[in-house]
Protein backbone atom coordinates (compact mmCIF):
# COMPACT_ATOMS: atom_id res chain seq x y z
CA UNK A 1 0.00 0.00 0.00
CA UNK A 2 0.71 3.69 -0.58
CA UNK A 3 2.20 5.68 2.01
CA UNK A 4 -0.40 8.29 2.76
CA UNK A 5 1.54 10.58 5.71
CA UNK A 6 5.47 11.34 4.18
CA UNK A 7 7.83 10.85 7.11
CA UNK A 8 9.54 14.08 7.17
CA UNK A 9 13.25 12.56 7.99
CA UNK A 10 12.74 10.44 4.74
CA UNK A 11 10.41 13.15 2.42
CA UNK A 12 11.96 11.16 -0.57
CA UNK A 13 11.77 8.32 0.36
CA UNK A 14 9.62 5.71 -1.79
CA UNK A 15 7.60 5.61 -4.83
CA UNK A 16 5.72 8.27 -2.57
CA UNK A 17 8.00 11.27 -4.19
CA UNK A 18 6.42 10.23 -7.28
CA UNK A 19 2.92 10.84 -6.90
CA UNK A 20 1.28 14.04 -6.67
CA UNK A 21 0.64 15.38 -3.31
CA UNK A 22 -3.24 15.82 -1.64
CA UNK A 23 -3.76 18.94 0.49
CA UNK A 24 -3.74 17.11 3.92
CA UNK A 25 -0.55 15.38 2.96
CA UNK A 26 1.25 19.16 2.62
CA UNK A 27 3.35 19.28 6.24
CA UNK A 28 4.96 22.29 5.93
CA UNK A 29 3.93 25.93 7.10
CA UNK A 30 5.74 28.64 6.72
CA UNK A 31 8.18 27.95 9.77
CA UNK A 32 8.69 24.72 9.38
CA UNK A 33 9.71 25.43 5.92
CA UNK A 34 11.91 27.83 6.93
CA UNK A 35 13.51 25.48 9.71
CA UNK A 36 14.13 22.66 6.89
CA UNK A 37 15.64 25.67 4.71
CA UNK A 38 18.06 26.85 7.65
CA UNK A 39 18.95 23.28 8.00
CA UNK A 40 20.28 22.57 4.70
CA UNK A 41 22.20 25.98 4.51
CA UNK A 42 23.68 25.45 7.95
CA UNK A 43 26.01 22.86 6.64
CA UNK A 44 29.80 22.23 6.86
CA UNK A 45 30.30 23.21 3.33
CA UNK A 46 29.25 26.84 3.71
CA UNK A 47 32.17 27.35 5.78
CA UNK A 48 33.81 25.65 2.78
CA UNK A 49 32.45 28.26 0.21
CA UNK A 50 33.33 31.12 2.64
CA UNK A 51 36.96 30.33 2.80
CA UNK A 52 37.53 30.17 -1.31
CA UNK A 53 35.47 33.21 -1.83
CA UNK A 54 38.78 34.75 1.22
CA UNK A 55 41.23 33.49 -1.40
CA UNK A 56 39.89 36.44 -3.89
CA UNK A 57 38.15 38.66 -1.52
CA UNK A 58 38.90 40.76 1.40
CA UNK A 59 35.41 41.89 3.81
CA UNK A 60 34.09 44.29 1.42
CA UNK A 61 33.65 42.92 -1.56
CA UNK A 62 33.16 39.06 0.34
CA UNK A 63 29.95 40.73 1.50
CA UNK A 64 28.56 42.49 -1.26
CA UNK A 65 29.59 39.72 -3.63
CA UNK A 66 27.83 36.93 -1.14
CA UNK A 67 24.63 38.93 -1.19
CA UNK A 68 24.20 39.70 -5.02
CA UNK A 69 25.12 36.39 -6.18
CA UNK A 70 23.36 34.14 -3.33
CA UNK A 71 20.13 36.58 -3.61
CA UNK A 72 20.18 36.59 -7.59
CA UNK A 73 20.79 32.73 -7.46
CA UNK A 74 18.24 31.70 -4.97
CA UNK A 75 15.53 33.92 -5.97
CA UNK A 76 15.93 32.53 -9.29
CA UNK A 77 16.24 28.65 -8.29
CA UNK A 78 13.08 29.17 -6.05
CA UNK A 79 10.96 30.98 -8.08
CA UNK A 80 11.57 28.21 -11.11
CA UNK A 81 11.27 25.15 -8.96
CA UNK A 82 9.28 25.63 -5.80
CA UNK A 83 6.62 27.41 -7.12
CA UNK A 84 5.62 24.83 -9.96
CA UNK A 85 6.07 21.75 -7.34
CA UNK A 86 4.31 23.68 -4.59
CA UNK A 87 1.57 24.53 -7.09
CA UNK A 88 0.94 20.73 -8.52
CA UNK A 89 2.31 19.20 -5.62
CA UNK A 90 4.67 17.11 -7.84
CA UNK A 91 8.71 16.58 -7.87
CA UNK A 92 10.67 18.89 -9.71
CA UNK A 93 11.77 15.70 -11.94
CA UNK A 94 8.13 14.85 -12.79
CA UNK A 95 7.48 18.55 -13.65
CA UNK A 96 10.62 18.76 -16.37
CA UNK A 97 9.46 15.76 -18.15
CA UNK A 98 7.32 18.55 -19.89
CA UNK A 99 10.75 20.71 -20.40
CA UNK A 100 13.45 17.21 -21.11
CA UNK A 101 10.86 14.93 -22.11
CA UNK A 102 10.97 11.60 -20.01
CA UNK A 103 13.54 10.22 -21.54
CA UNK A 104 15.62 13.45 -21.15
CA UNK A 105 14.59 13.99 -17.39
CA UNK A 106 16.22 10.05 -17.23
CA UNK A 107 19.15 10.95 -18.84
CA UNK A 108 19.68 14.49 -16.70
CA UNK A 109 19.56 12.29 -13.55
CA UNK A 110 21.41 9.24 -14.52
CA UNK A 111 24.53 12.10 -15.00
CA UNK A 112 24.13 14.57 -12.45
CA UNK A 113 23.32 12.32 -9.26
CA UNK A 114 26.64 10.44 -9.83
CA UNK A 115 28.21 13.58 -10.69
CA UNK A 116 27.34 15.83 -8.17
CA UNK A 117 27.47 13.38 -5.75
CA UNK A 118 30.92 11.69 -6.42
CA UNK A 119 32.06 15.31 -6.26
CA UNK A 120 30.36 17.16 -3.00
CA UNK A 121 31.19 13.23 -1.29
CA UNK A 122 34.66 13.42 -2.41
CA UNK A 123 35.21 17.22 -1.29
CA UNK A 124 33.10 16.09 2.45
CA UNK A 125 35.42 12.92 2.72
CA UNK A 126 38.47 14.74 2.43
CA UNK A 127 37.41 17.42 4.94
CA UNK A 128 36.58 14.89 7.30
CA UNK A 129 40.16 13.39 6.52
CA UNK A 130 41.88 17.04 7.32
CA UNK A 131 39.32 17.36 10.55
CA UNK A 132 40.13 14.35 11.81
CA UNK A 133 44.38 14.84 11.23
CA UNK A 134 44.26 18.42 12.77
CA UNK A 135 42.78 16.72 15.81
CA UNK A 136 45.44 14.50 15.67
CA UNK A 137 48.17 17.10 14.81
CA UNK A 138 47.12 19.31 17.88
CA UNK A 139 46.01 16.40 20.20
CA UNK A 140 49.44 14.37 19.80
CA UNK A 141 51.70 16.92 18.13
CA UNK A 142 52.01 14.48 15.03
CA UNK A 143 52.88 17.08 12.40
CA UNK A 144 50.51 14.48 9.87
CA UNK A 145 50.87 16.18 6.37
CA UNK A 146 47.22 17.50 5.44
CA UNK A 147 47.65 16.25 1.93
CA UNK A 148 49.65 12.79 3.12
CA UNK A 149 48.21 9.44 3.35
CA UNK A 150 46.53 9.98 7.02
CA UNK A 151 43.79 12.42 5.60
CA UNK A 152 43.36 9.89 2.69
CA UNK A 153 42.92 7.07 4.77
CA UNK A 154 40.82 9.27 7.24
CA UNK A 155 38.40 10.36 3.95
CA UNK A 156 38.34 6.52 2.57
CA UNK A 157 36.85 5.85 6.68
CA UNK A 158 34.26 8.39 6.17
CA UNK A 159 33.12 6.85 3.05
CA UNK A 160 33.42 3.93 4.52
CA UNK A 161 31.11 4.50 7.75
CA UNK A 162 28.25 6.62 5.31
CA UNK A 163 28.12 3.23 3.40
CA UNK A 164 27.73 1.43 6.89
CA UNK A 165 25.33 3.63 7.85
CA UNK A 166 23.44 4.11 4.76
CA UNK A 167 23.41 0.23 3.86
CA UNK A 168 21.04 0.25 7.49
CA UNK A 169 19.33 2.93 6.35
CA UNK A 170 18.48 6.40 6.39
CA UNK A 171 18.47 6.93 10.00
CA UNK A 172 21.49 9.24 10.17
CA UNK A 173 19.09 12.15 8.46
CA UNK A 174 16.86 12.56 11.00
CA UNK A 175 20.07 13.97 12.82
CA UNK A 176 20.99 16.62 10.13
CA UNK A 177 18.17 18.65 11.47
CA UNK A 178 17.66 17.82 15.13
CA UNK A 179 21.01 17.79 15.68
CA UNK A 180 23.71 18.42 13.65
CA UNK A 181 21.99 21.62 12.26
CA UNK A 182 21.24 23.28 15.57
CA UNK A 183 25.13 22.63 16.76
CA UNK A 184 26.39 24.06 13.49
CA UNK A 185 24.23 27.54 14.14
CA UNK A 186 25.55 27.73 17.69
CA UNK A 187 29.26 26.84 15.88
CA UNK A 188 28.59 29.52 13.29
CA UNK A 189 27.67 32.46 16.26
CA UNK A 190 30.75 31.15 18.28
CA UNK A 191 33.06 31.65 15.56
CA UNK A 192 31.28 35.13 14.64
CA UNK A 193 31.51 36.30 18.35
CA UNK A 194 35.34 35.01 18.69
CA UNK A 195 36.85 36.55 15.30
CA UNK A 196 34.86 40.14 16.22
CA UNK A 197 36.38 39.60 19.78
CA UNK A 198 39.55 39.40 18.92
CA UNK A 199 39.57 41.57 15.78
CA UNK A 200 38.13 45.00 15.47
CA UNK A 201 36.37 45.42 12.26
CA UNK A 202 38.86 48.00 11.11
CA UNK A 203 41.24 45.09 11.00
CA UNK A 204 38.60 43.07 9.57
CA UNK A 205 38.28 45.27 6.67
CA UNK A 206 41.58 45.24 6.65
CA UNK A 207 42.39 42.14 5.94
CA UNK A 208 43.94 41.20 2.22
CA UNK A 209 42.31 38.57 0.35
CA UNK A 210 44.22 35.27 0.14
CA UNK A 211 45.67 34.75 -3.48
CA UNK A 212 43.70 37.18 -5.48
CA UNK A 213 44.15 37.76 -9.49
CA UNK A 214 44.97 41.73 -8.34
CA UNK A 215 42.48 43.44 -10.38
CA UNK A 216 40.01 44.33 -7.90
CA UNK A 217 37.07 43.69 -10.44
CA UNK A 218 38.40 40.52 -11.67
CA UNK A 219 38.27 39.38 -8.26
CA UNK A 220 34.93 40.66 -7.22
CA UNK A 221 33.26 38.82 -10.52
CA UNK A 222 34.85 35.76 -8.93
CA UNK A 223 33.34 35.87 -5.91
CA UNK A 224 30.25 37.23 -7.31
CA UNK A 225 30.48 34.12 -9.95
CA UNK A 226 31.24 31.49 -6.55
CA UNK A 227 28.14 33.02 -5.15
CA UNK A 228 25.81 32.49 -8.03
CA UNK A 229 27.50 28.21 -8.54
CA UNK A 230 26.82 27.78 -5.15
CA UNK A 231 23.10 29.11 -4.98
CA UNK A 232 22.67 27.54 -8.13
CA UNK A 233 23.68 24.13 -6.65
CA UNK A 234 20.46 24.21 -4.53
CA UNK A 235 18.81 23.45 -8.00
CA UNK A 236 18.60 19.61 -7.65
CA UNK A 237 16.43 19.61 -4.56
CA UNK A 238 14.28 22.27 -3.83
CA UNK A 239 11.59 22.03 -5.79
CA UNK A 240 10.99 18.30 -4.45
CA UNK A 241 11.14 19.62 -0.87
CA UNK A 242 8.52 22.71 -1.84
CA UNK A 243 6.05 20.37 -3.24
CA UNK A 244 5.08 19.62 0.75
CA UNK A 245 4.44 23.42 1.61
CA UNK A 246 0.72 24.17 1.60
CA UNK A 247 1.00 27.21 -0.38
CA UNK A 248 3.43 28.70 -3.18
CA UNK A 249 3.66 31.73 -0.51
CA UNK A 250 4.88 29.33 2.55
CA UNK A 251 6.93 27.35 -0.93
CA UNK A 252 9.00 30.73 -1.66
CA UNK A 253 9.85 32.91 1.30
CA UNK A 254 11.43 30.03 3.49
CA UNK A 255 13.60 30.15 1.25
CA UNK A 256 15.01 33.38 1.47
CA UNK A 257 15.57 33.07 5.52
CA UNK A 258 17.70 29.87 4.90
CA UNK A 259 19.34 29.35 1.53
CA UNK A 260 19.56 33.05 1.07
CA UNK A 261 20.22 34.59 4.52
CA UNK A 262 21.61 31.66 6.37
CA UNK A 263 23.56 30.86 3.91
CA UNK A 264 25.19 34.03 3.46
CA UNK A 265 25.46 34.48 7.30
CA UNK A 266 27.44 31.09 7.37
CA UNK A 267 29.46 31.74 4.34
CA UNK A 268 30.92 35.48 5.65
CA UNK A 269 31.65 33.86 9.01
CA UNK A 270 33.66 31.36 6.83
CA UNK A 271 35.04 34.27 5.21
CA UNK A 272 36.11 36.28 8.36
CA UNK A 273 37.89 32.96 9.91
CA UNK A 274 39.74 32.34 6.50
CA UNK A 275 40.76 36.35 6.34
CA UNK A 276 41.95 36.47 10.04
CA UNK A 277 43.56 33.10 10.01
CA UNK A 278 45.03 32.79 6.70
CA UNK A 279 44.21 29.72 5.52
CA UNK A 280 40.73 28.96 3.31
CA UNK A 281 41.05 25.56 4.56
CA UNK A 282 37.75 25.08 7.47
CA UNK A 283 39.34 22.32 9.77
CA UNK A 284 42.44 24.84 9.93
CA UNK A 285 40.39 27.08 11.42
CA UNK A 286 38.64 25.86 14.84
CA UNK A 287 42.03 25.26 16.52
CA UNK A 288 43.24 28.80 16.17
CA UNK A 289 39.92 30.12 17.19
CA UNK A 290 38.73 28.07 19.62
CA UNK A 291 41.84 26.59 21.61
CA UNK A 292 42.99 22.92 22.01
CA UNK A 293 40.00 21.59 23.39
CA UNK A 294 37.02 23.44 22.11
CA UNK A 295 38.67 23.49 18.79
CA UNK A 296 39.45 19.10 18.32
CA UNK A 297 35.28 19.20 19.83
CA UNK A 298 34.58 21.33 17.08
CA UNK A 299 36.57 19.55 14.41
CA UNK A 300 35.42 16.41 15.53
CA UNK A 301 31.92 17.39 15.28
CA UNK A 302 32.67 18.70 11.80
CA UNK A 303 33.69 15.41 10.63
CA UNK A 304 30.48 13.62 12.19
CA UNK A 305 28.67 16.25 10.57
CA UNK A 306 30.06 15.62 7.02
CA UNK A 307 29.28 11.92 7.41
CA UNK A 308 25.73 12.73 7.52
CA UNK A 309 25.45 15.45 4.77
CA UNK A 310 27.60 12.47 2.49
CA UNK A 311 24.99 9.78 3.92
CA UNK A 312 21.96 12.40 3.53
CA UNK A 313 22.84 13.71 -0.06
CA UNK A 314 23.80 10.13 -1.36
CA UNK A 315 20.14 8.46 0.35
CA UNK A 316 17.98 11.43 -1.86
CA UNK A 317 20.28 10.89 -4.94
CA UNK A 318 20.41 7.08 -4.71
CA UNK A 319 16.48 6.94 -4.94
CA UNK A 320 16.47 9.38 -7.86
CA UNK A 321 18.50 7.85 -9.26
CA UNK A 322 16.47 4.13 -8.99
CA UNK A 323 13.44 5.99 -9.74
CA UNK A 324 15.30 6.72 -13.31
CA UNK A 325 16.63 4.13 -13.77
CA UNK A 326 13.71 1.75 -13.85
CA UNK A 327 13.78 -2.10 -12.81
CA UNK A 328 17.59 -2.67 -13.83
CA UNK A 329 18.62 -0.62 -11.34
CA UNK A 330 16.04 -1.67 -8.65
CA UNK A 331 17.72 -5.31 -8.97
CA UNK A 332 20.82 -4.20 -7.41
CA UNK A 333 21.04 -5.00 -3.70
CA UNK A 334 21.01 -1.60 -1.57
CA UNK A 335 24.14 -2.40 0.20
CA UNK A 336 25.94 -2.77 -3.69
CA UNK A 337 24.09 -0.20 -5.15
CA UNK A 338 25.44 2.32 -2.17
CA UNK A 339 28.52 1.10 -2.81
CA UNK A 340 28.60 1.41 -6.52
CA UNK A 341 28.03 5.32 -5.85
CA UNK A 342 31.03 5.85 -3.18
CA UNK A 343 33.24 4.17 -5.65
CA UNK A 344 33.77 7.64 -7.66
CA UNK A 345 35.03 9.55 -4.26
CA UNK A 346 36.58 6.97 -2.91
CA UNK A 347 39.35 7.45 -6.21
CA UNK A 348 39.28 11.14 -6.12
CA UNK A 349 39.82 11.27 -2.69
CA UNK A 350 43.18 9.88 -3.35
CA UNK A 351 44.02 13.59 -4.71
CA UNK A 352 43.23 15.75 -1.54
CA UNK A 353 44.94 18.75 -2.53
CA UNK A 354 44.42 18.66 -6.23
CA UNK A 355 40.41 18.23 -5.61
CA UNK A 356 39.68 20.11 -2.15
CA UNK A 357 42.20 22.93 -2.53
CA UNK A 358 40.53 23.20 -5.91
CA UNK A 359 37.16 23.56 -4.94
CA UNK A 360 36.68 26.85 -6.61
CA UNK A 361 36.81 24.85 -9.38
CA UNK A 362 34.60 22.43 -9.06
CA UNK A 363 32.12 25.12 -7.57
CA UNK A 364 32.45 26.94 -11.23
CA UNK A 365 31.66 23.15 -13.09
CA UNK A 366 28.43 23.25 -11.15
CA UNK A 367 27.97 26.82 -11.59
CA UNK A 368 28.20 25.61 -15.57
CA UNK A 369 25.53 22.92 -15.21
CA UNK A 370 23.11 23.95 -12.76
CA UNK A 371 22.67 28.10 -14.97
CA UNK A 372 21.22 26.59 -18.02
CA UNK A 373 19.47 24.10 -16.26
CA UNK A 374 17.80 26.74 -14.00
CA UNK A 375 16.97 29.25 -17.23
CA UNK A 376 15.33 26.38 -19.28
CA UNK A 377 13.13 25.56 -16.54
CA UNK A 378 12.13 28.99 -15.75
CA UNK A 379 11.57 29.67 -19.05
CA UNK A 380 9.86 26.72 -20.21
CA UNK A 381 7.29 27.11 -17.28
CA UNK A 382 6.93 30.91 -16.68
CA UNK A 383 7.16 32.47 -20.03
CA UNK A 384 6.01 29.44 -22.83
CA UNK A 385 3.46 27.52 -20.69
CA UNK A 386 2.42 30.75 -18.46
CA UNK A 387 2.48 28.48 -15.27
CA UNK A 388 0.43 25.83 -16.70
CA UNK A 389 0.85 22.22 -16.52
CA UNK A 390 -2.07 19.52 -17.13
CA UNK A 391 -0.56 17.06 -14.61
CA UNK A 392 -2.09 13.84 -15.92
CA UNK A 393 -0.01 14.21 -18.90
CA UNK A 394 3.18 14.51 -16.69
CA UNK A 395 2.28 10.67 -15.66
CA UNK A 396 1.00 9.46 -19.68
CA UNK A 397 3.61 7.86 -21.49
CA UNK A 398 5.86 9.15 -24.37
CA UNK A 399 3.07 9.30 -27.30
CA UNK A 400 0.49 9.72 -25.37
CA UNK A 401 1.19 12.31 -22.97
CA UNK A 402 1.00 16.00 -24.08
CA UNK A 403 4.48 16.68 -23.13
CA UNK A 404 5.78 13.90 -25.76
CA UNK A 405 8.99 14.77 -27.59
CA UNK A 406 11.31 12.75 -29.59
CA UNK A 407 11.74 9.40 -28.40
CA UNK A 408 11.27 10.97 -24.67
CA UNK A 409 14.15 14.15 -25.86
CA UNK A 410 13.02 17.61 -26.41
CA UNK A 411 16.01 18.60 -28.30
CA UNK A 412 15.40 22.31 -27.94
CA UNK A 413 15.54 21.84 -24.40
CA UNK A 414 19.08 20.00 -24.85
CA UNK A 415 20.32 22.36 -27.08
CA UNK A 416 19.21 25.56 -25.00
CA UNK A 417 21.43 24.14 -21.75
CA UNK A 418 24.36 22.82 -24.49
CA UNK A 419 24.49 26.92 -25.41
CA UNK A 420 24.23 27.87 -22.25
CA UNK A 421 27.13 25.72 -20.58
CA UNK A 422 29.20 26.76 -23.86
CA UNK A 423 28.86 30.64 -23.19
CA UNK A 424 29.98 29.63 -19.23
CA UNK A 425 33.09 28.18 -20.78
CA UNK A 426 33.81 30.96 -23.01
CA UNK A 427 33.92 33.68 -20.30
CA UNK A 428 35.20 31.49 -17.13
CA UNK A 429 37.09 28.05 -17.97
CA UNK A 430 36.41 25.86 -14.94
CA UNK A 431 39.58 24.13 -15.82
CA UNK A 432 42.27 26.86 -15.95
CA UNK A 433 40.07 29.24 -13.99
CA UNK A 434 40.56 31.39 -16.80
CA UNK A 435 38.22 34.04 -18.15
CA UNK A 436 37.53 36.18 -21.15
CA UNK A 437 37.99 40.06 -20.69
CA UNK A 438 34.38 40.54 -20.44
CA UNK A 439 33.64 38.29 -17.84
CA UNK A 440 34.47 41.21 -14.89
CA UNK A 441 31.36 43.54 -16.44
CA UNK A 442 29.38 39.89 -16.70
CA UNK A 443 30.17 37.30 -14.87
CA UNK A 444 29.63 33.29 -16.46
CA UNK A 445 26.29 32.39 -15.21
CA UNK A 446 24.59 35.43 -15.89
CA UNK A 447 25.30 35.39 -19.86
CA UNK A 448 24.76 31.58 -19.49
CA UNK A 449 20.93 31.78 -18.25
CA UNK A 450 20.45 34.50 -20.88
CA UNK A 451 21.70 32.21 -23.55
CA UNK A 452 19.83 29.18 -22.86
CA UNK A 453 16.55 31.27 -22.38
CA UNK A 454 16.61 32.91 -25.59
CA UNK A 455 17.49 29.34 -27.48
CA UNK A 456 15.36 27.49 -25.95
CA UNK A 457 12.38 29.99 -26.64
CA UNK A 458 13.19 30.38 -29.86
CA UNK A 459 14.34 26.57 -30.87
CA UNK A 460 10.48 26.09 -28.77
CA UNK A 461 8.25 28.27 -30.78
CA UNK A 462 10.33 27.43 -34.12
CA UNK A 463 10.47 24.19 -34.13
CA UNK A 464 8.88 22.52 -31.17
CA UNK A 465 5.77 24.00 -31.65
CA UNK A 466 5.14 24.08 -35.15
CA UNK A 467 5.98 19.99 -34.97
CA UNK A 468 3.40 19.44 -32.87
CA UNK A 469 5.35 18.63 -29.88
CA UNK A 470 5.78 18.99 -26.34
CA UNK A 471 2.14 20.22 -25.57
CA UNK A 472 3.26 23.66 -26.41
CA UNK A 473 0.35 24.72 -28.83
CA UNK A 474 -2.46 22.90 -27.20
CA UNK A 475 -4.76 25.23 -25.41
CA UNK A 476 -4.83 25.02 -21.44
CA UNK A 477 -6.50 27.76 -20.43
CA UNK A 478 -10.20 29.88 -21.13
CA UNK A 479 -13.23 28.15 -22.77
CA UNK A 480 -10.57 25.16 -23.69
CA UNK A 481 -9.39 24.26 -20.18
CA UNK A 482 -9.49 20.82 -19.25
CA UNK A 483 -10.96 19.76 -15.77
CA UNK A 484 -7.42 18.98 -14.64
CA UNK A 485 -6.94 23.09 -15.65
CA UNK A 486 -10.10 23.92 -13.22
CA UNK A 487 -8.95 21.87 -10.70
CA UNK A 488 -5.37 22.79 -9.55
CA UNK A 489 -4.71 25.86 -12.28
CA UNK B 1 4.90 -0.55 -4.20
CA UNK B 2 4.97 -2.48 -7.55
CA UNK B 3 4.09 -1.12 -11.11
CA UNK B 4 0.09 -1.62 -10.81
CA UNK B 5 -0.28 -0.41 -7.31
CA UNK B 6 1.37 2.49 -7.98
CA UNK B 7 -0.87 2.88 -11.08
CA UNK B 8 -3.94 2.46 -9.14
CA UNK B 9 -3.03 4.95 -6.49
CA UNK B 10 -1.89 7.34 -8.90
CA UNK B 11 -5.27 7.38 -10.98
CA UNK B 12 -7.16 8.03 -7.54
CA UNK B 13 -5.30 10.49 -7.09
CA UNK B 14 -5.62 12.02 -10.26
CA UNK B 15 -9.55 11.79 -10.23
CA UNK B 16 -9.67 13.82 -6.79
CA UNK B 17 -7.20 16.66 -8.38
CA UNK B 18 -9.29 16.36 -10.97
CA UNK B 19 -12.24 16.85 -9.74
CA UNK B 20 -13.63 20.03 -10.23
CA UNK B 21 -14.86 20.45 -6.33
CA UNK B 22 -11.26 19.79 -5.80
CA UNK B 23 -9.81 22.84 -3.44
CA UNK B 24 -6.10 23.27 -2.64
CA UNK B 25 -4.75 26.58 -1.78
CA UNK B 26 -1.08 25.91 -3.04
CA UNK B 27 -3.26 26.03 -6.02
CA UNK B 28 -3.21 29.80 -5.99
CA UNK B 29 -0.64 31.79 -7.34
CA UNK B 30 1.94 34.07 -5.15
CA UNK B 31 0.04 37.58 -5.04
CA UNK B 32 1.19 40.31 -6.85
CA UNK B 33 2.16 41.74 -3.72
CA UNK B 34 4.77 39.23 -3.09
CA UNK B 35 6.14 39.64 -6.29
CA UNK B 36 6.49 43.58 -6.08
CA UNK B 37 8.14 42.87 -2.74
CA UNK B 38 10.69 40.65 -4.17
CA UNK B 39 11.54 42.79 -7.07
CA UNK B 40 11.66 45.93 -4.72
CA UNK B 41 13.93 43.80 -2.00
CA UNK B 42 15.94 42.61 -4.54
CA UNK B 43 17.08 45.95 -6.17
CA UNK B 44 17.48 48.05 -2.90
CA UNK B 45 19.51 45.02 -2.02
CA UNK B 46 21.84 44.40 -4.58
CA UNK B 47 21.79 48.07 -5.39
CA UNK B 48 23.04 48.64 -2.03
CA UNK B 49 25.91 46.21 -1.77
CA UNK B 50 27.17 47.36 -5.53
CA UNK B 51 27.23 50.86 -4.06
CA UNK B 52 28.95 49.82 -0.81
CA UNK B 53 31.23 47.10 -2.05
CA UNK B 54 31.98 47.15 -5.71
CA UNK B 55 35.35 48.57 -6.66
CA UNK B 56 34.17 51.78 -8.77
Amino acid sequence: MVKQEPDVTTSTAGEFTELPVLPQERLWGFWQFTSVNVGLAIATWAFLIGGTVALFAGVTTAIAATVIGNLVGVVLVAVGTCLPSAKYGIEQYTALRSVLGSNGVRTLIAILVPLTGAGWNAILAIMFGRAVTNVLNAVFDAGFDPNGPVVIGMSLLALLVSWVVLSRGPVSLEWVNKIVAPVLVVMTLVMLGVILANHSWSDLMSAEALAPFGDPRLDFAIALELSFAVAFAWWPITGNLARLTRTQRVSFWPNMIGLFGASVVAGLVGTFAALVIGDADPTAWMVPLGGAVLGVLALLFVAFANVTSIVAQTYSGGLGLIRAGGSVVRRIPWPVFVALLYTPPAIVVFWPATFYDNFFKFVAWVGMAMAPLTAVYLTDFFLLRRGRLVLRGLYEPEGVSRYSFWWGFNPAAILAIAAGSVTYFLLLDPITFESAAIFTYTTASLPALLVTAVVHTVLSVAWVRRAGKGGYGEPVAGNDRTPVEEAVG
Amino acid sequence: MDTADFRRELDRRLAIIEDPTHNDPAAKDMPRGDWIALFAGCVVLIGAALAWGYPW
